[in-house]
């Protein structure tokens, strides 16, 4: 017990008899781009850290943001005047400005009065340590392929012919709307559809006596069509 | 000892920290025993052993590594000829977000993002909502024309442990609405932990378009979030700017990929971020046709090559996959972030398709006149900084005993957004909808010219709409959708009295 009080009152006399020398004293910057200018400073014990907040047009302020200290500077219309704190212990001091205590983030280490610097914090745990995102993505990555503009091909054009029935086969190379017209006599009589990648058929029924005339074209998901194919059978 | 605790009761996200922390670093056995009484810790360890998992974990923030999740739809428990009712527990949760860790989170049914309710008009739909957790909440459906004792008001809470049944109308004209926590000074932290949830509302002239539905009807909830180093959310509170994450999650995956087929598709995206706003364009630059807007379909299409969509706005697009080679492959991207946040998903072209007539109509829907404003009000959105800083709307905080604003039933009025600050402020109205009059910094465009209910004032700008009051009388708020904005009071309060 006698011991503990020696060692809490050791800074208190340290900082009564410490004379700090001129300029070794540091001076933090609050921007407004919400940062410090420089957010780690050192001093030795007995020195003193001054933050300015010149020229800003935004609230901000300085708030002790480690357990072993506790400091607010007053908050108010912007830009906030400097203030000071001198630090008699050694130690690791965190720090916020209130208002943007995302970003806003400083530290100042005191060391002993000597320059020997203090013992590193404990690590935070897990849960408060950041797992920033290293994952990005080129940026000519952005679309690999593009628009289909490949027409489809079309062959393999028969026809097959029962009685009053006839029955168009053709064979695609890609997914299409296969459309397939049937004209006598110079007058379109029938028009069909088929889906379908690869081979494919439609068949025409109850066709009159006559001699026909197929129109086949091909038009894939996009939109690009194929060269128009053409068959002739007749109907007797 | 540790059996005498409720061994149904899970973690807060922040408990499960503090557990987690004791387990991996190993800290002293004084911790240990006073957390022994803790089903956490009593559960193994979620250790992830699948070698794939394992080689996920060593680049977990890599993009397009994961499946686009789809959030479940909510069965209702019973319906009625008009009705139909659901149950939802706002309880705690794990999501797996990082591959090889489990995220606490606060989820409607413990689910990040939450169930997706889709409802019809003209059906009511009544929600039971049980808080579990160990404080206030509430829900509110935005965008919704609610009445006022249902809207989540910021002060009409659910207590730990107590239920409330909301009844949804659903009167209104086919919309994408979302659900989420509203309890006054908690929002930021709530919806980043996971209380948000799509409500997707459909009816007849939907159908009649013939627009894609099932699975080609598919709900993009974009949020932005930072990791810690145990798989945890991390929050760091900006009250001037907001939080701003450093990893995109699209339904709660990071940056995720879906495999679409060769057709149009429907996406009715959700900027659910606390502040952070996007610019998302699709590949080099391809077309989308936005359709829709918060409150519902446009009139017409517009073609879009850039969507900027700001915190609690909604924008719906029909992108056509068919003209793309199969392979292609197509990244959504935001073109308003840094790296890290460029990636949002991307889009898998297979190759099948198949038959599809559907064009997106000329024509969408014809909006309703607006009645004659009867008044001008000019609301300044500024920080106010004294012993506190705090946003402000016309240099007011909100007050729940003081009305701001009281207009009549069925009236509008013009509101004039100014805005001299340097952030932006997305203004939402609650229970009712807008229209963008006119804006200083430019033409309204025409995908804004829809029913809205929230607009995105920018620095420096002022925004004129025209709300219509109606159609519930009450009390209502409206306020500032960066939430942190919200939370520290940038909200007023308006009755609409008969």
């Amino acid at each position: 017990m006698k011991r503990r009080i020696v060692l809490l009152a050791a800074p208190a006399l340290a900082l009564a008899s410490a004379t700090p020398a001129l300029g070794a004293d540091a001076t933090v910057k609050g921007l407004d781009s919400l940062v410090w200018d420089k957010p780690a400073v050192t001093i030795n014990a007995g020195e003193k850290v001054t933050w300015t907040f010149d020229g800003t047009a935004q609230p901000h302020n300085v708030l002790a943001s480690s357990a072993n200290w506790t400091f607010r500077s007053e908050l108010g219309p912007p830009p906030a005047p400097p203030v000071s704190r001198t630090f008699a212990t050694p130690g690791v001091y965190d720090y916020v400005c209130e208002v943007h205590s995302s970003t806003m983030i400083g530290r100042v280490t005191v060391n002993s009065e000597t320059g020997a610097p203090p013992p590193p914090p404990p690590p935070p745990p897990l849960s408060q340590q950041a797992f920033p995102n290293d994952g990005t993505v080129s940026a000519n990555a952005f679309e690999v392929g593009g628009l289909d503009t490949e027409d489809p091909a079309l062959r393999g054009i028969a026809v097959k012919r029962t009685g009053a029935k006839a029955r168009i086969s053709f064979r695609v190379d890609e997914q299409s709307r296969v459309t397939v017209r049937l004209s006598r006599g110079g007058k379109r009589v029938k028009t069909k559809h088929a889906n379908t990648a690869g081979r494919g058929s439609v068949t025409v029924k109850k066709l009159k006596a006559g001699r026909y005339k197929a129109t086949i074209v091909a038009r894939d998901l996009a939109g690009n069509a194929s060269r128009t194919r053409t068959a002739s059978f007749t109907v007797s | 000892m540790a059996r005498s605790l409720n061994p149904l009761r899970q973690p807060s996200p922040e408990e499960a920290w503090t557990r987690r922390d004791v387990m991996r670093n190993g800290m002293g056995s004084f911790a240990l025993l006073c957390t022994l009484g803790n089903q956490a810790l009593l559960d193994k360890p979620r250790v992830v052993t699948s070698a794939r998992k394992r080689s996920q974990a060593a680049a977990p923030f890599a993009p397009f590594q994961r499946d686009l999740p789809i959030m479940p739809e909510l069965v209702p428990v019973r319906s009625t000829k008009d009705t139909d009712f659901y149950e939802v527990a706002i309880r705690q949760g794990m999501a797996d977000v990082l591959p090889g860790y489990q995220t606490p989170i606060y989820g409607y049914e413990g689910i990040y993002p939450g169930p997706t309710i889709r409802a019809r008009k003209g059906r009511t739909a009544m929600v039971k909502q049980t808080n579990t957790l160990s404080f206030d909440s509430n829900v509110h459906l935005h965008g919704g024309y609610v009445p006022a004792e249902f809207d989540g008001h910021p002060m009409d809470v659910i207590a730990p442990g107590a239920s409330f049944d909301y009844k949804y109308p659903n009167d209104q004209d086919a919309a994408f609405l979302w659900y989420h926590d509203h309890a006054h000074g908690r929002t930021a932290r709530t919806l980043y932990y996971g209380l948000v949830g799509t409500y997707v509302l459909h009816d007849d002239r939907e159908e009649d378009l013939d627009l894609p539905l099932g699975e080609y009807d598919v709900p993009l909830v974009i949020q932005d979030h930072a990791f810690n180093k145990d798989g945890s959310f991390r929050y760091a509170e900006n009250v001037d700017v907001g939080f701003f994450g450093d990893t995109i999650l699209v339904n709660g995956a990071i940056a995720p990929r879906m495999a679409v087929d060769r057709r149009k598709y429907r996406f009715r995206i959700l900027n659910a971020s606390n502040a952070r706003g996007y610019r998302l364009v699709l590949g080099g630059g391809r077309e989308m046709v936005q359709i829709a807007s918060d409150g519902g379909l446009l009139e017409k299409p517009v073609r879009r090559k850039e969507i900027p969509i700001f915190p609690a706005e909604r924008v719906e697009v029909v992108i056509d996959f068919a003209k793309f080679t199969p392979g292609t492959q197509l990244v959504l991207r935001n073109e308003g972030g840094e790296a890290s946040t460029t990636a949002v998903m991307r889009f898998d072209v297979g190759r099948g398709g198949g038959a599809e007539d559907f064009r997106v109509p000329r024509k969408l829907r014809r909006l309703p006149d607006l009645p004659e404003p009867n008044a001008t009000r000019r609301l300044d959105l500024a920080l106010q900084s004294s012993s506190s800083v705090q946003w402000q709307i016309n240099g007011r905080g909100f007050d729940p005993s003081r009305i701001d604003v009281r207009p009549r039933l069925g009236s509008s009025e013009i509101w004039q957004f100014t805005n001299p600050s340097n952030r932006v402020h997305p203004m939402h109205l609650h229970g009712m909808l807008f229209r963008i009059r006119e804006r200083s910094t430019g033409v309204v465009h025409r995908a804004d010219r829809g029913w809205k209910d929230t607009v995105a004032v920018q620095p420096g700008e002022r925004v004129e709409v025209q709300p219509w009051f109606g159609p519930y009388a009450g009390r209502y708020v409206f306020h500032c959708h960066n939430l942190e904005h919200g939370d520290k009071a940038m909200m007023l309060q308006l009755e609409v009295v008969e």
